[in-house]
């Protein structure tokens, strides 16, 4: 099938899966979510969904189907510009994204229909707000039935919320171990115990994994296999599962974390540079940007994103990444609060960056399969990698040829207050750590188009395009 | 959230304790999710309507309720 791709991470629902075609992207309805997807676009849930901005709009395609036997329309939905994963999100983007999924499955609900997964995947986020991606999410709503997702979305959202709130913002990170969202007993686990005495909490996490425990033992013919049974069949009412929602919708709202004492979050109260000087890198940044005149942009180590926004205030679709999630957070915060486009504040760290996971390490994308990206920005960042990383200069030359087509790089000199603080307790075993080094490391790979240096301080920026583009 | 609110109600979670629904979605719901699901809903459902009373019987002593739990958010 020449030019087709099956996108790796669509195989789970048998409703329908993702695919390219010449580069762009389309969703197959398959024919047996015929009648959903019907009710989906003519009960006016599709409707209110795009309007309020909480699912990606989508128009009829006419392309070729890679499964026709199974096809029953295909759609191509707007494409989003960059694909994030929870394990990436700030605590208020996934707070954001679990009260997005509460609220699509409240108006689903008063059109007849209702979630049936309730993944923190099938959110994306898009000009600062989250919407679904999944368009074949939905299923008709029958009068008594649970809330299939109801584990899913404790695992997804509420599990990790609590954990990042109540113990340590870290803990987001787990999501990377879990790719179905953290194991409620885990959880329970880990919480303090102060935790249960929050109602919510006790409810949807300490006693739902508890009854999880249970009511796992699978075994046949034995008298809890007969209590299920007997138990089988009661019926959940709208008004109860609407409770349910709302009870939902406390939990997540009830969590709260307060972004600052770390290192990177005051980065900017405690840099060593000057006014101007800060001023005249912004102004060399602008410049080097208007020259690139990128369609896309990633900004490595963008703190709170200042430096990103010269890129996303002009239009250009830009990733901020940082390894501190308090920094990611105000980020965000300053994003939602200014209503700003075209930027998205992540957490990564680059010296361990977000691998492929999942089923055959396919199910999604490292960050490097998702690029490359036609520029990329690393300020102040050089000697974080090659002096407390011990990252040698070439190695890194080859990560970020590895991921941009053009770059803005910063370098900062062994004899700049800030290098010197981190050789302060370490032995200087970097001997090619020097402007001729870096140069020499980078002009292997990329094309040198211009050096400034930045006044009122020894660094200096680069403006390169990988050899050979 | 206030527990206290709840006390009246989670009587009526012990005497509910029968419950639970089929599964037949692409997504394993989770027996005892399912099973709990159904319990608690019985629960929350009377919380919220002890809420709804509560709130009535303030009313009527001209005590509005215009508490909200819920704080500004980031979304």
């Amino acid at each position: 099938m020449a030019g087709m791709t099956i996108v790796a991470s669509s195989f789970r629902d048998p409703d329908g899966f993702v695919f390219l075609h010449d580069g762009v992207l389309y969703r197959q309805v398959n024919d047996r979510c015929r009648a959903d997807y019907t009710r989906l676009m003519d009960s006016g849930l599709y409707g209110a969904l795009t309007t309020a901005g909480l699912m990606v709009a989508h128009e009829d395609a006419d392309v070729p189907s890679p499964q026709p036997d199974k096809a029953f329309r295909i759609i191509k939905p707007e494409r989003i510009p960059f694909i994030s994963f929870p394990y990436e999100w700030s605590f208020s983007q996934l707070k954001a994204a679990a009260r997005a999924t509460l609220r699509i499955q409240e108006i689903a609900l008063r059109h007849g229909m209702t979630l049936k997964d309730a993944s923190a995947y099938n959110i994306q986020f898009r000009n600062s707000k989250p919407l679904l991606i999944d368009t074949l999410s939905f299923e008709e709503y029958k009068e008594g039935e649970p809330w299939i997702p109801y584990r899913q979305f404790c695992q997804h959202f509420l599990a990790p919320l609590a954990l990042m709130a109540f113990v340590d913002i870290r803990l987001g990170l787990m999501l990377r171990d879990f790719i179905d969202g953290i194991p409620l007993d885990f959880a329970s686990k880990l919480l303090p115990v102060r935790s249960r005495l929050k109602m919510s909490l006790l409810i949807h996490i300490h006693l739902h994994a508890r009854s999880l425990t249970k009511y796992g033992d699978s075994r046949p013919d034995t008298e809890l296999a007969a209590k299920k049974k007997k138990m089988s069949g009661r019926k959940v009412k709208l008004q109860a599962l609407r409770a349910l929602l709302s009870s939902l919708s406390s939990a997540i709202g009830g969590l709260s974390y307060k972004p600052e004492g770390t290192e990177w979050a005051d980065y900017y109260d405690n840099t060593n540079y000057s006014d101007g000087a800060f001023q005249d890198k912004a102004a060399l940044v602008k410049e080097f940007i208007a020259r690139m005149a990128p369609d896309s942009l990633w900004d490595f180590g963008g703190n709170t994103g200042v430096f990103s926004r010269i890129a996303s205030e002009q239009g250009i679709p830009t990733v901020s990444f940082d390894i501190d999630p308090a920094a990611v957070e105000k980020n965000y915060r300053d994003c939602v609060a200014r209503r700003e486009s075209n930027l998205l504040p992540l957490v990564l760290d680059l010296t361990n960056p977000s691998p492929a996971l999942g089923w055959q390490n396919e199910e999604r994308e490292s960050v490097v399969q998702r690029g490359p990206v036609d520029a990329a920005m690393a300020l102040a960042l050089i000697h974080h990698l090659a002096i407390s990383n011990n990252v040698p200069l070439e190695k890194i030359a080859r990560f970020f040829a590895s991921v941009c087509r053009s770059l803005i790089i910063e370098f900062v000199p062994k004899n700049d207050s800030q290098v010197q603080r981190l050789l302060s307790s370490r032995e200087d075993i970097f001997p090619d750590y020097t402007r001729e080094g870096f140069e020499r490391a980078f002009g292997a790979l990329f094309s040198i188009i211009d050096s400034r240096e930045v006044s009122g301080s020894d660094r200096v920026l680069y403006l390169m395009a990988k050899a050979g583009t | 959230m206030k527990s206290s609110r709840y006390f009246p109600v989670f009587l009526a979670l012990v005497v509910t304790l029968t419950v639970s629904v089929p599964a037949y979605a692409y997504l394993d719901p989770g027996t005892g999710s399912v099973i709990y699901q159904a319990l608690i809903v019985a629960f929350l459902a009377a919380a919220a309507a002890g809420r709804f009373w509560w709130a009535k019987v303030k009313g009527l002593f001209g005590r509005g309720s215009s508490q909200s739990t819920d704080e500004t958010e980031v979304e």
